[in-house]
């Protein structure tokens, strides 16, 4: 455990390091400070402005992180051959990989974190500035849905840097990248295969698309933006089963990626 | 033992398949309280500008996933779970991302305007959907020749039905044989409008025409039922002449034939059989006779609701109910044996 901690530590040090982390999240705060001047011209739809925008930079620049610095996570390592060094070490590769993905989990974690800060400032604005109007049109700000949407989106980013983690462990980076942005996409539209599926009356087929559309990550689930703005139902119970799936699907993918670096051979 | 299970491939993607396993309830039950279809029906409300620029100019493309999606959502719900509103907003992007795609206006227009179960009954979105297809598309015939079944069948507007019958008739790459039939259509939907000859030209056209199963079983119902009230028709004229020889009604439609006041008792297309209905001497076929009690119930039952929503309760007895249509300009619709309704006035009801 304590040789997975050190890797993951080392990982997130690496990322804070890493100058394209800083200028994706100077973006993030500029978008959602943008959200702002979209907000004071959008005829009173002030909270709706800020919290989609904002919601959807969050989920934006995680994911980018997630597939850029995850689908460069072990590859760099062994392109630098510093992989050599850590192996000469006792450490294991499984303890290597599970750092790896903690070290980048937790990274995005403080990321997230920061940026849903940034926001919850601005929607605390808004609604100090416009609650009347906010509660005319919408009932209410919903707090606690806007926090549950981001972690929602943070659920997803595990999802996202376990795939580029399977991917990182046997291809290069540029591969990697869209093998996971494709992955990502269908992950966005998995319901398509089940309505597909439905449709089918071949019952071979139809059970072929059933087991894809279980196999395949459902990422549209983490998606509650609306519920942030709107209000709606995000009970206990939703939020224990999404956060199993997320857990235990980024298991299967972090596996998944043991087993492809266990077979790896460096030279 | 882990590092045992992770060095054998086959060991590890057991564990991994157990896994997934492990997560189908987990999905089942997210699934069970968010829906399977959200994204869907929220890409259902993006606008044609927006979805333009997505496309990148593959809009052709984008029209045809839209289209497949949109088949795929609809075919598989029940009539109260489609949505007329979205499905217009559909088919509207499906047409604004690809103007000329005929087949879009057609199956989107008449699945709209068509009653239930086949359809979703809201004519006025379903001509819209035409309309902008015959603008779109000038030189095709099928979208005036079909927008003019809906007015015929449903609005019962026949000039607007002769018009459109006209203007598909006038549609460059017809046959002769094509453009004379369009030509009679149009005609006859002006002369003799809501004649049943036309309304089996039409369904007849519908039937053959139509690739959607669905659709065909409709049209040939709807045929059968023709032949049905041509049958009643019939038989009634035979029925009068009987009684008008022997000052009272047969024992047995049989008896028609024995007089030789009819060669043959027709088949009833749907298998049922004929009866007399002594009281209003006419002979009407058990299926149109069980439909129009069915629907006429269900009607003065609904108007019976409606009497409630205006006065807060229900009408005391048959008598106020059929005032209550007359006032409001509506028709009451005769019992078809001829005798009174029953009606329950604790629950609104009316029966048979």
């Amino acid at each position: 455990m304590k040789t997975i901690l050190a890797v993951a530590y080392n990982t997130f040090v690496e990322a804070k390091r890493d100058r394209v982390l800083y200028s994706l999240l100077l973006f993030a705060f500029l978008m959602i400070l943008s959200s702002l001047i979209f907000a004071s011209i959008s005829a009173e739809q002030y909270n709706k402005i800020v919290k989609d925008l904002g919601l959807t930079a969050i989920s934006l620049i995680g994911i980018v992180i997630s597939v850029f610095l995850g689908t460069g996570l072990v590859h760099k390592e062994i392109d630098k051959k510093t992989v050599y060094n850590i192996f000469s070490k006792p450490v294991r590769r499984y303890e290597f990989v599970v750092g790896k993905y903690l070290g980048l989990s937790f990274t995005l974690l403080v990321n997230t974190v920061a940026m849903g800060f940034i926001l919850f400032l601005i929607v605390l604005y808004t609604e100090l500035r416009h609650g009347d109007f906010i509660r005319f049109y919408y009932g209410g700000n919903y707090f606690m849905e806007f926090f549950k949407a981001i972690y929602f989106e943070y659920l997803e980013f595990l999802i996202v840097i376990g795939i580029a983690l399977v991917f990182s462990s046997f291809t290069t980076p540029i591969m990697s990248l869209l093998f996971t942005f494709f992955l990502f996409v269908i992950g966005r539209f998995s319901g398509d295969i089940l309505i597909f599926a439905e449709g089918v009356k071949n019952r071979v087929l139809r059970g072929l698309l059933e087991v894809i559309y279980r196999v395949v990550p459902h990422l549209e689930k983490f998606d509650v933006r609306r519920e942030a703005v709107y209000g709606g139902s995000i009970n206990p119970e939703l939020i224990l089963y999404t956060t199993a799936y997320a857990v235990i699907y980024a298991s299967v993918l972090v596996f998944l990626s043991i087993i492809i670096f266990e077979k790896r051979e460096f030279r | 033992m882990f590092e045992s299970v992770v060095r054998s491939p086959y060991r590890g993607l057991l564990v991994i398949a157990f896994l997934l396993v492990v997560s189908i309830p987990f999905q089942k039950r997210v699934e069970g309280m968010r829906g399977k279809f959200r994204v869907v029906e929220e890409s259902l409300y993006f606008s044609s500008a927006s979805l333009k620029r997505l496309s990148l100019g593959y809009e052709e493309l984008l029209a045809d996933i839209y289209w497949l999606r949109a088949i795929q959502y609809f075919g598989g719900r029940s009539v109260e779970e489609r949505d007329p509103e979205l499905l217009y907003h559909y088919f509207d992007i499906i047409t604004d991302l690809d103007p000329k795609f005929v087949n879009a206006y057609r199956y989107g227009g008449t699945f709209l305007a068509e009653p239930p179960p086949l359809g979703l009954g809201d004519i006025e979105r379903g001509i819209k959907l035409f309309d902008k297809g015959r603008k779109n598309n000038p030189e095709n015939f099928r979208l005036p020749l079909e927008e003019a079944f809906i007015y015929y069948l449903y609005v019962k507007d026949y000039k607007r039905a002769a018009e459109l019958f006209k203007e598909a008739s006038e549609k460059p790459g017809l046959s002769e044989f094509r453009r004379a039939s369009l030509r009679g259509m149009a005609a006859s939907s002006l002369s003799k409008g809501g004649s049943r000859e036309l309304a089996r030209r039409i369904w007849e056209e519908i039937y053959r025409t139509t690739t959607i199963e669905g659709r065909k079983e409709f049209a040939l119902r709807n045929l059968k039922e023709l032949d049905a009230m041509d049958m009643e028709d019939l038989l009634t004229q035979a029925l009068r002449r009987y009684i008008g020889i022997y000052g009272h009604g047969p024992s047995a439609l049989s008896e028609l034939k024995r007089k030789g006041l009819v060669k043959e008792i027709p088949k009833e297309p749907f298998g049922r059989g004929f009866v007399i209905v002594y009281k209003l001497d006419k002979v009407r076929s058990k299926t149109l006779l069980e439909q129009e009690l069915k629907y006429n119930t269900a009607y003065l039952s609904g108007a019976s609701r409606r009497f409630k929503r205006s006065f807060g309760r229900y009408p005391r007895d048959l008598e106020e109910l059929k005032d209550f249509i007359r006032e409001n300009g509506w028709d009451f619709p005769e019992h078809p044996l001829g005798k009174e309704y029953s009606y329950n006035p604790e629950t609104g009801t009316v029966g048979e």
